[in-house]
């Protein structure tokens, strides 16, 4: 990239390196966070809000998360279950899932497992209470309830 | 972008790299992005362990030291997926059929000065809304209650 100073009659260009790398740095993080958006966070479900939901510092060692549509779907690793076609599906998976923490992790961390719960603010206890007993069945002991923080 | 090149007596080159179309699509990328960001709202967690075969309910934040602790059951009955009625029931006093209010079910549970010593399980109606369940639960945290735990309602009711 040239300079043209002075008189000299020379061709002014502006000096487009810093603006190109800033940009980029932007695309990288948009699509990042667009990615991360997409693995974890079910967009489906509106949570609902409490003030006594304490903020995530840091996440679990080992956590599954198990997202429950307005509809009492059940979003799992990018696969929705209806719990009226097969009942004993979501338990199924459950078991399968701790059972590979068993495996990969060890017996205590199974047992340390979290499985975090988000469901829609519509959404009927019937249908978030079935997916608890589910994972219990399967062998999860903890779960979180997942909230916005706010008034 | 120029550049410069000479060797022995062969003339001067210039190479220019065009970066106009690149910087183009980048802006075009970034336009996209920006415009299909949607911010994830701060999320909170309300810890709870699983149920027990024994009570058939989560329970809040347990304790580590398994003391034992007095407990009460709040019925919530629903209509709507809201909460119309509650009942409340320990071993020290039992109310039915309370207004859906929540200040005066705080009132009512007022009466117990130890919270921490208080365990609760909410009985919950099948129809009520994730919602309003976070909201119950929020108010007694809030009021003090510390360990709630969640069960369905029970066949007799």
């Amino acid at each position: 990239m040239s300079h043209g100073a002075g008189g000299g009659g020379g061709v002014e260009e502006p000096n487009l390196t810093p603006l190109l790398d800033l940009v980029l740095q932007l695309v990288m993080f948009f699509m990042l966070v667009a990615n991360f958006i997409q693995q974890d966070f079910s967009a489906e479900i509106r949570l609902p809000t409490a003030v006594s939901a304490k903020p995530i510092t840091a996440r679990e060692p080992t956590f599954i998360l198990v997202n429950v549509t307005s509809q009492g779907e059940v979003v799992l690793e990018n696969r929705t279950l209806k719990y009226e076609k097969d009942p004993a599906q979501i338990t199924t998976i459950m078991s399968d899932q701790y059972k590979r923490i068993q495996r990969v992790e060890g017996k205590d961390r199974a047992e340390q497992a979290t499985v975090i719960l988000r469901a829609d603010a519509a959404t009927s206890f019937d249908k978030v209470y079935r997916v608890m007993k589910a994972c219990k069945a399967a062998g999860f002991s903890k779960v979180q309830l997942r909230a916005k923080v706010g008034g | 972008m120029s550049s410069r090149k000479r060797r022995g007596n062969s003339p001067a080159v210039e190479v220019y790299i065009p970066i106009t179309p690149m910087l183009d699509m980048t802006f075009q990328l970034l336009f996209y992005f920006v415009s299909t960001f949607n911010p994830v709202p701060v999320e909170g967690q309300i810890s709870m362990k699983l149920p027990t075969e024994n009570t058939g309910g989560a329970v809040l934040n347990p304790d580590p030291l398994q003391e034992k602790k007095d407990n009460y059951t709040v019925v919530i009955y629903a209509e709507g997926g809201d909460y119309k009625l509650f009942d409340l029931k320990g071993p020290s006093f039992s109310k039915e059929s309370l207004p859906p209010d929540l200040n005066r079910l705080r009132d009512e549970l007022n009466v117990i000065t130890s919270k921490d010593k208080v365990s609760m399980t909410l009985e919950i109606q099948d129809n009520l809304t994730y919602a309003k369940l976070i909201q119950i639960m929020d108010y007694l945290r809030q009021a003090g209650f510390m360990e709630l735990g969640v069960s369905g309602m029970s066949k007799e009711r």
